[in-house]
């Protein structure tokens, strides 16, 4: 066991914050599922609107969780301010190089998942094409929050 | 989840317990597809092990979001948005800040 020193100002972050940080992020997301799958079931207006704009709906989703997700991260480690919190959690610094140049293997990482699931090797989840028959708009915000936010097909 | 999460479990444990421990949590998230398909299943931990390395041994958490960012956009084939986008984030890792000089 040990613990990474820290400056004054900062809170040590040990794993009892790792794993209160999971739960929450567990039952945030249970919970927000719950109270979608209730608000859909008891009101027909919301339910009109989700059958409506499911795309966007999804999208909107998704978002809102990627949002209290963040809200959640930042209450749970205790820190003092936000600056101190995005120093820790290390969003406070650009990437650098090294990093550039593993995206490109990420990519080609990606590309070889592709060319296993086009050979047989898994199964084909295409929510793309899906989501490009929603519209323009519904396309583009599509991308945006996967690319940036989540990814909940791996293989397409 | 790199983060925030795998940070706090680095700040107790070794570097394998908190990778696993990670891994666990993101697969739980994913449960519905990895559930059904092991090729999800193998690229997910493959991903999962690499982005907390990334986190390992980077000091900017941008690089994981930029890794899982490629990923992503390569599982949509979004070939133009990977081009734009790698050219774009060149300019902002090649860029360092200039160091504050006080009048």
């Amino acid at each position: 066991m040990r613990l990474i020193q820290s400056p004054r100002s900062q809170v040590s972050w040990t794993a009892r914050d790792g794993f209160i940080c999971s739960l929450a992020l567990v039952l945030s997301s249970f919970a927000l599922n719950r109270a979608l799958h209730t608000a859909y079931a008891g009101s027909a207006g919301f339910a009109n609107w989700v059958r409506a704009n499911s795309y966007f709906a999804e999208s909107m989703f998704v978002s809102l969780r990627a949002c209290l997700w963040l809200g959640l991260a930042y209450w749970v480690t205790r820190n003092r301010s936000l600056k101190t919190f995005l120093h820790q959690a290390g969003f406070d610094l650009r990437p650098g190089l090294p990093g550039w140049f593993l995206a490109w293997a990420a990519l080609g990482f990606g590309i070889l998942v592709l060319q296993c699931v086009k050979m047989g090797f898994g199964q084909a989840h295409d929510p793309a094409s899906a989501y490009a028959r929603g519209g323009g708009f519904h396309w583009e915000f599509f991308v945006i929050y996967t690319v940036l936010l989540t990814q909940r097909w791996k293989s397409c | 989840m790199r983060g925030v999460v795998y940070r706090a479990f680095r700040g107790t444990f070794h570097l394998l317990p908190s990778m696993l421990l990670v891994v666990g949590v993101q697969t739980w998230f994913h449960w519905g597809l990895v559930s059904q398909d092991l090729v999800a299943l193998f690229s997910l931990t493959i991903g999962g092990v690499a982005l907390c390395l990334i986190r390992e041994h980077r000091r900017s958490a941008w690089n994981c979001v930029l890794f899982h960012a490629l990923y992503n956009a390569a599982m949509l084939r979004q070939w133009s948005l990977c081009v734009i986008g790698m050219i774009i984030a060149l300019g902002w890792c090649a860029c360092r800040p200039r160091p504050r000089t006080d009048a």
